[in-house]
């Protein structure tokens, strides 16, 4: 399982937009998603329709005394499922500092869920709190939407800046990506131009400013399922698709070192040799069911 | 996640019921379609094994894929999507990790389809939120039309789904669905879930005359041949031609340890023959295996490495096609179609005299512990002479030797308790691990030396000279680490529960 979590210390950058709709391309790719809405204004919550609820309140649910599982709601899409937000979550900050290990708090709430998800994508209210660290310690990657100006790209600095200074973030991935991409304005087309040549950190993948992404508080629904062939859903598929790269394809491996050497289809199995396969308790034979503890 | 419940219906229920259910909820209709389902599994029924499906359902130029359960019809992944051939073509992602841990290199390949009609409904409550999907369809099976109706249950919302329940069960009294369609399409062409498998599994009963338990097992074994040759011809996908090789290299080991069941003439032919079935097949074998590795493991070399391997790849590619040639010839020629013939021959006859098979007649349990026996105390013997300066001979025949046992246990292995063979292969493994890698990296290293020589004589080659130099100097470190190892997986292999777990398929089972 990977989490993922949108996050910007400001508001309107397109968060939301891009939680709803790259948590419904994941699905649509394949992936069993949950989708986290952790502002306590809930708008991911109201685009997939689902009441703003969750029992017993954000307390509750934050110290383990309410089941996590038992609070998910199913989306309108197969395996996109969602954990609302309440409006308890604005207490959420002071909830986890009376708690113990504050930062490790959300990634032992998820924990239960590794095998029922592929992905879990946290909705990040805009703040940098014990919220935002504990999604920090959490996450594998931060998808940090920015509107194309010069003081946007100042508060992602601040942000590598704040990861690099904690050594317990260190396998935390920035991944930041420009929303709200409006071709005819200038200054949106020279902050393109100038990234493209100096940040190889940026997604490639940018999302347009779209008529479509603003409708979708009328059809409480991601862009895709009302309007497959616009660019906005064809951006956000893609950005999906970028992402992935970025999480599963094999990093290099450092100069010089040894990469640990398998046979290409996977250790025989000792029963039937068939290859071996990565099952959830160590290598198992697909064929006769063998497995090989630890 | 979710599970389905699925009922029969009867023709033109359908309309009545949409009215009923209308009082639960809203039932918006979200369309109505023809579409093709075609269910897909890999030849050796992987993803059925697991009690899984692949089901695609193509209407026009869309289709969409769900990967479920069959006992409860439970969602595993669903993608806007065609199945792809092989997992491996997937992007990057969750969904391609989950389909390549479990078919590995297999095709997919088309079980069976039918042609449907459905209606699917959401049904929602007062917020216009979606609290189960409802789906009623005729499938047009050879056996006749079936009609059914599936609810989905969306999580997080019970009551609704409750009461539809009640309706279709208490009220309607709707019977369950029965066989999922899977089974009735998949029978429908003649074949049956899971009917191949890699695997060899002989039912011998311990006081079974040799002569027979032979031809049971080269019956077993040619079947298996024949079962994979359109595979490995078509280059379907490289598992026909490994499970192929596989079985041919049982049987040549069958025979041997059958010396004295069989006719010795016919059995010395077939095993010359199968010699040649085994030469000829390797070098495509070899190729496969290359290319896997520069597919799967080369591009986690450092960046400049992989590039400069990158003409090695393409030499693979081109030689692989001019092997496959050879190959798809040896596999259509006269000779091949002789070795089949001759080995027909074999199974169809009876027991030759007792001058020829003087142990054709001897109960197959006794024979199967002696064989057991004596190649353990071979490989014993054979391992404990193996010292760091020994040459690497002998580590290359101990490894043929450990493959005869366990090819030898394997086929006997329904004589015995199965909680007496798996501990005794389990014992055996690690070695042969260690003594295969050992293997693997003698013959990489020489397939570098020849493709080596092959670029020295092309200009502007130097890069990937030194970079195969590279390679080689790799292979060869690797290689000294497993050869170390030896010591102590054979060590491993020597101590007394392994050995008393192998004595005791040593002595004869069904006597005691
Ligand atoms: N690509 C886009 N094109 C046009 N409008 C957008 C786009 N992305 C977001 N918006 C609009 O901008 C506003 C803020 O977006 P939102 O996703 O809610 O941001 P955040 O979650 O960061 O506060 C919303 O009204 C939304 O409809
Ligand atoms: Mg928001």
């Amino acid at each position: 399982m990977k989490t993922l979590a949108v996050y910007n210390i400001k508001g309107g950058v397109g968060k939301t937009t891009a939680t709803v709709n790259l948590a419904y391309e994941a699905s649509r790719s394949g992936a069993r998603v949950l989708v986290w809405d952790l502002d306590p204004q809930s708008a991911a919550t109201f685009y997939f329709r689902v009441a703003a609820h969750i029992e017993g309140g954000g307390k509750r649910l934050v110290r383990g005394k309410t089941d996590l599982a038992g609070q998910i709601r199913g989306t309108d899409f197969p395996n996109l499922e969602l954990l609302p937000a309440d409006f308890s979550y604005r207490h959420m900050d002071r909830v986890l500092g009376q708690g113990d290990a504050p930062r490790d708090r959300l990634r032992e709430l998820l924990r239960p869920l590794a095998k029922r998800y592929d992905c879990v994508l946290f909705d990040c209210p805009p703040s940098i709190s014990l919220v935002s660290e504990s999604v920090f310690a959490a996450a594998d990657a931060l998808l940090v939407p920015l509107i194309p100006t010069t003081l946007s790209l100042r508060t992602l600095n601040q942000l590598s800046a704040f990861r690099d200074e904690r050594p317990h973030l260190r396998d935390l991935r920035v991944l930041p990506f420009l929303s709200m991409v409006d071709r005819r304005k200038r200054l949106h087309r020279d902050v393109l131009e100038r990234l493209a040549a100096r940040r190889s950190d940026f997604l490639h993948t940018h999302i347009p400013y779209a008529s479509e992404a603003e409708k979708m508080g009328l059809h409480r629904a991601p862009i895709g399922s009302y309007a497959r062939r616009s660019p906005a859903a064809a951006a956000f598929e893609q950005l999906w698709d970028e992402i992935q790269q970025q999480l599963y394809e094999p990093a290099p491996l450092p100069n010089g070192s040894v990469p640990e050497v398998t046979t290409p289809a996977g250790r025989p199995c000792v029963i039937c040799a068939c290859p071996l396969a990565a099952g959830p308790r160590g290598l198992q034979c697909p064929n006769c069911g063998y497995a090989e503890e630890g | 996640m979710s599970t389905r419940l699925e009922y029969q219906l009867e023709a033109g229920q359908p309309d009545q019921l949409a009215a009923r259910l209308g009082e639960i909820g809203h039932l918006r209709a979200c369309g109505r379609q023809r579409v093709e389902r075609t269910w897909f599994d890999t030849f050796d029924w992987r993803l059925y094994r697991r009690g899984q499906v692949l089901e695609q359902d193509t209407s026009g130029p869309s289709s969409a894929v769900r990967w479920r359960r069959l006992v409860d019809g439970g969602l595993e992944a669903a993608f806007a999507n065609t199945v792809p051939r092989f997992a491996r073509e997937l992007r990057p992602g969750p969904l391609r990790e989950r389909l390549l841990a479990l078919i590995d290199a297999r095709a997919l390949l088309p079980a069976a389809s039918v042609r449907c009609e459905q209606t699917t409904y959401a049904l929602e409550n007062s917020e216009q939120k979606t609290v189960a999907r409802i789906r009623t369809e005729v499938a047009h099976t050879p056996g006749g039309p079936v009609h059914r109706l599936a609810v989905e249950p969306v999580p997080g919302y019970p009551e609704p789904v409750a009461r539809v329940r009640d309706l279709l069960e208490q009220e309607l009294s709707l019977p369950p669905a029965g066989e999922d369609l899977f089974y009735l399409a998949v029978g429908a062409t003649g074949r049956q879930p899971g009917d191949y498998q890699s695997r060899l599994q002989v039912e011998l009963d311990p006081q079974m005359a040799a002569g027979a338990a032979a031809r049971r097992v080269l019956g077993l074994l040619l079947e298996k041949v024949l079962a994979n040759l359109d595979g490995a011809r078509q280059d379907i996908d490289i598992e026909f031609l490994h499970d192929l090789r596989t079985a041919v290299r049982r049987s040549r080991s069958a025979l041997r340890q059958f010396r004295g069941v069989l006719h010795p003439h016919l059995a010395e032919h077939l095993g010359e023959a199968l010699r040649w079935v085994g030469t000829v097949t390797t070098p495509v074998r070899d190729l496969d295996v290359h290319q896997v590795e520069f597919e799967q493991v080369w591009p986690s070399y450092e960046p400049e490495l992989f590039a400069a391997m990158r003409p090695v790849g393409a030499l693979l590619v081109t030689e692989r096609e001019r092997e496959r040639q050879k190959l798809v010839r040896h596999l259509g020629s006269r000779r091949f179609a002789e070795v089949l013939d001759l080995w027909r021959r074999l199974l169809n006859q009876a027991d030759p005299p007792a001058s020829l098979a003087p142990r054709a007649g001897e109960p197959i349990g006794r024979l199967a512990a002696r064989r057991i026996r004596k190649l353990h105390r071979r490989m014993r013997r054979d391992g404990r002479a193996i010292g760091p300066e020994t040459p690497d001979e002998a580590v290359h025949d101990l490894r043929k030797l450990g493959k005869k046992l366990r090819y030898t246990i394997e086929m006997f292995q329904s004589l015995y308790p199965r909680q007496m063979v798996k501990p005794a292969l389990a014992g055996l493994k690690q070695l042969q691990d260690c003594l295969g890698r050992f293997n693997d990296l003698t013959v990489q290293q020489a397939d570098f030396r020849t493709w080596a020589g092959h670029f020295s004589q092309q200009p502007g080659t130097a890069g990937t000279l030194l970079a195969m130099g590279q390679m080689i100097e790799r292979l060869r470190h690797e290689q000294r680490a497993v050869r170390a190892a030896f010591q102590r997986h054979f060590g491993d292999f020597d101590r007394p529960v392994v050995r008393r777990r192998l004595a005791a398929l040593g002595r004869p089972p069904g006597n005691s």
